[in-house]
């Protein structure tokens, strides 16, 4: 019988011989790759500048009003939905929102649209900046959106969520199905997180489910910058530690979306209540008006 | 690793990626071959593990981490190939028992029955061997890498040895009666 000291001398050696060279032509794979395999961004670096102009009106009325009432909005789950008797409900848009990707925002009503899958429309106050707008994920926040200490609002498009917050690898297998319930339901189960129980709300005149996420208080050994949560496929989703996340699920146009109001431990009051006044201006369009 | 390529290949840069990728690709292939032991399975796990590195780069909080960070990648890269339903191409040699000395023999028939029994082993428990006893890396650093509790780590290389040491007993056998004819 052989002993545990000669098996281990003899796996040694033998693994010894695993030994091999990575064939250029792999390499090259690789390499002729890069350029058309975007890297993963952390949620929300700065951006640049991504897309032409979509001028569709001038400077909108002053929504200071919004920003204020937002004080008191701070609890609100139910939140945005069109007033037609109100004629201010309908200003001037001042840009699409992808024109401002990486700037600061003047105040005015936006419009998020392509390359985003739905129409959205919200009036925004001074001192937000402009993440921008991609295929799944279109975003302002705080603090030129760099993690840990940005506010912000997220409209995501998810496609998967992740059964390993620390791994970047970590994607649940196979990707969640593709209801509202699906989503929900891998919410409240995400490693790291806790959950609320979730209830059935309405976000822009919309019927949704709410539930809120809170991350763990400590990194720990993660070696990420935040509890990994949820991706587009593109573009991933950090907790910072500590950072409670609002959410509104639903689905608009055979399209699952998920709103996020992202508030680190070291946000301000007023800042939670401006973008819950930006949620309370929020209004679904249909795509291609 | 040089920190300074990783934090460049962080911010977009090719031309730093590909001496990254340069520099630990033989490494990684290396130990995507011993988990796969299947050519065309290893270079696809270390082709994919390469782009995963260079998509999630920018999520790499600490550039000093990029190693362990990239075995990682691996050895997931390394579990999803294995799930594949392709088959295993066995890669046994054939002995031609007259050109070879007895010594030689039982080395090269050793060799085979290690080659059985580490594929009779799951991909989980190959890894753990890998990191181990090839790349050296501690039962803390293999956790750390595999993301799982040491406890874990142990387990899975004590029921890994043990099947392998049962390969070996098994070639032990029929070649001492072999010898002593």
């Amino acid at each position: 019988m052989t002993s545990d000291r000669e098996t281990t001398r003899v796996v040694r050696e033998w693994v010894g011989e695993f030994e091999t060279q990575l064939p250029d032509r792999v390499l090259d794979a690789v390499l002729d790759q890069l350029p058309i395999t975007p890297q993963r961004r952390r949620w929300w670096p700065a951006f640049a500048f991504a897309g032409p102009l979509v001028p569709v009106g001038v400077a909108a009325a002053a929504i200071l009003v919004a920003a204020v009432l937002g004080l008191n909005l701070l609890g609100r789950v139910d939140v945005g939905g069109p007033d037609p008797s109100d004629p201010s409900a309908t200003p001037d848009v001042r840009a699409g929102l992808l024109f401002w990707s990486g700037r600061d925002l003047p105040a005015g009503e936006y419009v998020v649209d392509e390359p985003f899958p739905l129409r959205l429309r919200f009036t925004v106050p001074d001192g937000w900046h402009a993440f921008g707008v991609v295929d799944g994920l279109a975003a302002i926040c705080s603090n030129a959106c760099e993690l840990p200490d940005r506010v912000g609002l997220g409209f995501w498009v998810v496609s998967n969520v992740y059964a390993d917050a620390c791994d970047p690898a970590g994607e649940v297998e196979p990707p969640i199905a593709a209801g509202v319930e699906d989503l929900v339901a891998a919410l409240t189960s995400l490693p790291r997180h806790e959950a609320t129980t979730p209830r059935s709300v309405t976000i822009g005149g919309q019927p949704a489910t709410y539930l809120e996420l809170t991350a763990a208080a400590e990194l720990g050994d993660c070696a990420l910058p935040g509890f990994r949560a949820w991706t587009t496929g593109a573009d991933v989703r950090d907790s910072p530690p500590g950072e409670r996340n609002r959410l509104w699920v639903l689905e608009i146009d055979g399209v699952r979306l998920m709103v996020d109001l992202a508030i680190p431990a070291t946000a301000r009051d007023e800042e939670v209540a401006e973008l819950v006044a930006v949620l309370e201006s929020l209004r679904f369009e249909p795509a291609g008006d | 690793m040089d920190e300074e390529l990783v934090k460049r290949a962080q911010q977009g840069d090719e031309v730093a990626f590909a001496s990254l990728a340069v520099a630990i690709g033989d490494r990684l292939h290396s130990v995507s071959m011993g988990i796969l032991r299947d050519v065309d399975l290893a270079e696809d796990a270390t082709q994919q593990a390469l782009l995963a590195i260079w998509r999630d780069l920018p999520q790499l909080r600490d550039p000093g981490r990029f190693q362990a960070w990239a075995y990682r990648l691996l050895v997931r890269a390394c579990y999803a190939e294995a799930r594949k339903e392709r088959r295993w191409s066995p890669k046994l040699r054939i002995l031609e028992r007259d050109a070879v000395a007895a010594e030689e023999l039982e080395t090269i028939l050793q060799r085979d029955q290690l080659e059985r029994g580490f594929r009779r082993l799951s991909v989980e428990h190959r890894a753990v061997i890998v990191l181990h006893h090839y790349l050296d890396l501690t039962l803390r650093e293999v956790a750390d890498t595999l993301a799982i509790p040491i406890g874990t780590v142990r387990s899975r290389l004590f029921y890994a040895m043990r099947g392998l040491r049962a390969a070996l007993d098994a070639t032990a056998g029929p070649i001492k009666r072999e010898m002593h004819r």
